[in-house]
């Protein structure tokens, strides 16, 4: 009775969260556009990786436990930071309609595994396949088989690392899971931290779930039984703590496809709110301040700017440090810069994208006081930009720091200006006009990504230019110099014009 | 109460106003006016025009026709108007990440407020609401009464002439809901006009001097309560409910 309650409960969860995808044919085709890219890129990256084996001569199976390592670690990873969100993917019917019911706490965790597992799987199964047979084959069915055993198990896994960590809130509270949840990151990081480092690891290592999971697909499969203990230790804990009422700590994460409760303020990754409680909206002064403020305060106190920092982060140091992890080349110091400006617009646009979920609708406020639209964007602008430069030359430290080879130059200062602020213009008139649609993973949602990024490369590409001559780049000319600041202070004020009379426009026809 | 009627020129005006949705009439043609010193309640079912008409009056929709405005400035020419208005939305979107307070001082900058009076006048909405204990909370963390409090206060924060609200009432505890009439009354008696949207019959009864019933899009009937009940050819011991029903249907 149980189980037939669990698997409708489960069958609902699925329907009304690809609810938008199948009622709408655009999101479903973006979904599989994204996905069939996400397939493509995976298999692209299998396929230069075998042909870099074979040219090298090193054999192409040699990069398997390094990449199954990264990703193994990266599965966990991802129970966990689904753990420190809340863990349980609780949809705001699901609050409402069942867990106010007498349905039972372990019947509903139940159709949320089962409900995470689908999704994970159809995310990560597919791409991990085509990733071991284009690295195995011909032998790729053995290592096919136990390779999806070990992801199976990591998903597993990371399904109940996820829910132990929100069930823990019931016992630890809020701030305990969340710290509880960071120190296991670290934890389970560890492989990789040390393998970026090029550290020697430590013989207990080997003990780690990643490690042995990753050993596991290459034959070692009697190391498994290593992997044993975790499982119990965790179904030991997870039994434990649903036996708890959980149910008044559960609150709404999800909404639909891949969308995620707007209002997150008190369960996202976020500067604390004292961060800006002594800066507060001053009672007099400049409207254009007034707004300034407001923002920054929106982005520091909604989580967007720190997540949406910590993903970056980890996205450039992953790109930069991968190739090298796994001995294979090393960037060269044009091609780590060129990697920092293109994840520089991304930062105003995932902002832009938070705008326009949680912020749009606030709007109203503004548009009853005439005259102050422009002041809104001006101030929008200004605190993107104001984020967004400083986070370029942390970027730009960052890279710096892990390789000899990156010398700071005037030109780089120029041109990280430049994207930093060509993204944050672009991502504001872009979330003005285009709005999300009931799923990021819909067409509007990769205007999103796609307006500030290309929109930026072009509009900086003078600069990335000399970037590229050298000795132009090390020991430009006054009169070069002159150029650079002339051309990017006239694209500033001709696209901050065109910024603010469109959106101001825009903003008084449309309602908010 | 009840104000008399034609002494000043109407306060907000509205004629003829058309509106459509993706070719979908919301009003239709529709007439109103509010004069000083007056309380006037707009009455209609679900979707029959309300908050469309509404939101035209405060320049969050633009008009597809006719003409409305506000103390005798058209509202689509000249949005100065805007300074002498207070206005609640129905479920008002509220920045969450804002104290009460801090909503409160960044409503009063954009009504052009500033300094000691912009400080008086924020002190003087937070007491009026029970607010005070709540001003450095953050707006995420209060409950639906609390924030229907908060956007009532910045409704009325910069002591507007002309206030308009959508269904003030919603989740509104009694002892808010007595506030906001006296608020209301307060701001009739000063010469103001207060132009109120809700489903509430006997606030209607009780605060209102004149009320508007709409019916998909139209006016259907204007004037007192006394006034709509005789239109409905009801007697005066009547229900402005009654009323209301058979006006509609009419």
């Amino acid at each position: 009775m149980d189980l037939r309650i669990a698997i409708a409960l489960f069958e609902v969860k699925v329907r009304h969260y690809l609810g938008p995808l199948l009622r709408r044919p655009k999101y479903l085709l973006s979904l599989v556009l994204m996905y069939v890219l996400w397939l493509s890129v995976t298999g692209l990256f299998s396929l230069a990786l075998r042909f870099s084996g074979i040219a090298s001569g090193s054999g192409s199976t040699g990069f398997l436990p390094v990449l199954s390592e990264i990703t193994i670690t990266a599965v966990l990873a991802t129970g966990i930071y689904l753990g420190i969100k809340g863990g349980i993917t609780a949809f705001p019917y699901e609050i409402d309609f069942v867990l106010a019911s007498q349905v039972k706490a372990r019947v509903f965790l139940l159709s949320d595994v089962l409900f995470q597992f689908l999704l994970l799987s159809l995310f990560i199964l597919p791409p991990v396949s085509l990733m071991i047979s284009t690295l195995t084959y011909p032998v790729h069915i053995d290592y096919l088989i136990r390779g999806l055993s070990s992801y199976v198990i990591a998903i597993s896994a990371a399904i109940l690392l996820s829910h132990v960590l929100g069930l823990s809130r019931v016992i630890l509270g809020d701030r305990g899971s969340r710290a509880l949840g960071w120190a296991l990151m670290a934890v389970f990081l560890m492989p990789l931290i040390l393998l970026a480092l090029r550290v020697p690891k430590p013989d207990a290592v080997r003990y780690h779930p990643a490690v042995i999971l990753s050993n596991a697909i290459r034959g070692e499969v009697a190391d498994l039984y290593l992997v044993v203990p975790y499982i119990i230790l965790l179904t030991f804990i997870y039994v434990h703590l649903s036996r708890a009422n959980f149910y008044p700590s559960v609150t709404p994460v999800l909404i639909s496809a891949l969308m995620e409760q707007p209002t997150k303020i008190s369960r996202y990754i976020r500067f604390p709110t004292s961060v800006m409680r002594g800066v507060g909206l001053k009672t007099s002064g400049g409207l254009t301040s007034l707004m300034y403020v407001l923002h920054l305060m929106r982005v520091v106190r909604e989580g967007s700017l720190l997540t949406g920092m910590t993903v970056l982060v980890f996205l450039t140091l992953g790109n930069v440090a991968m190739p090298r992890m796994m001995g294979l080349f090393q960037f060269s110091e044009l091609a780590q810069l060129t990697i920092i400006a293109l994840y520089v617009p991304l930062l105003p646009a995932l902002l832009s994208i938070n705008w326009n979920i949680s912020e749009r609708k606030n709007v109203w406020v503004v548009r009853l006081s005439p005259g102050s639209e422009r002041n809104y964007l001006t101030g929008l602008v200004l605190t993107y930009l104001t984020v967004t430069f400083p986070f370029s030359l942390l970027l730009y430290g960052l890279v710096a720091l892990g390789s000899s080879e990156l010398p700071f130059l005037a030109v780089d200062l120029i041109l990280l200006f430049a994207m930093s602020y060509f993204g944050s213009a672009l991502a504001t008139l872009t979330s003005l006009l285009v709005r999300v649609g009931s799923s990021p993973l819909s067409l509007g949602s990769m205007v999103f990504i796609a307006v500030p990024l290309i929109g930026s490369i072009l509009l900086s590409l003078p600069i990335l230019m000399i970037r590229t001559f050298e000795p132009l780049a090390s020991s430009p000319t006054p009169a070069l110099m002159a150029n650079m600041l002339i051309y990017t202070g006239i694209s500033t004020l001709v696209l901050y014009k065109a910024l603010v009379s469109g959106g101001v426009r825009y903003l008084t026809q449309h309602p908010p | 109460m009840r104000g008399d009627r034609g002494l000043a020129a109407p306060l907000i005006r509205v004629k003829d106003l058309w509106k459509s949705f993706e070719g979908e009439p919301a009003v239709r043609g529709l007439s109103l006016e509010v004069e000083p010193g007056t309380i006037h309640g707009l009455l209609g079912l679900n979707g029959a025009g309300k908050t469309t008409t509404i939101k035209c009056i405060v320049g969050l929709l633009k008009p597809d026709r006719g003409e409305i405005s506000v103390a005798g400035r058209s509202v689509t020419a000249d949005i100065s108007y805007k300074s002498l208005i207070g206005y609640l939305p129905e479920n008002p979107s509220l920045p969450e990440y804002l104290t009460v307070e801090e909503f409160l001082v960044f409503v009063s900058r954009l009504r052009g407020l500033e300094g000691l009076r912009l400080k008086s006048s924020v002190s003087e909405v937070t007491e009026l609401f029970g607010l005070s204990r709540y001003l450095d909370k953050l707006i995420f963390g209060l409950s639906k009464g609390l924030k229907q409090r908060v956007a009532f206060a910045s409704a009325i924060v910069n002591d507007p002439l002309v206030l308009i609200l959508d269904e003030p009432f919603n989740g509104l505890d009694p002892e808010a809901q007595s506030i906001a009439k006296s608020k209301m009354r307060e701001v009739s008696k000063r010469g103001g006009s207060v132009l109120v949207s809700t489903h509430l019959l006997d606030t209607i009864e009780r605060v209102c001097d004149f009320a508007t019933i709409i019916h998909e899009g139209k006016d259907r009937a204007s004037g007192t309560v006394e006034e709509l009940k005789r239109l409905a050819g009801l007697q005066l011991s009547a229900s402005l409910e009654d009323a209301f029903l058979r006006i509609i249907v009419r």
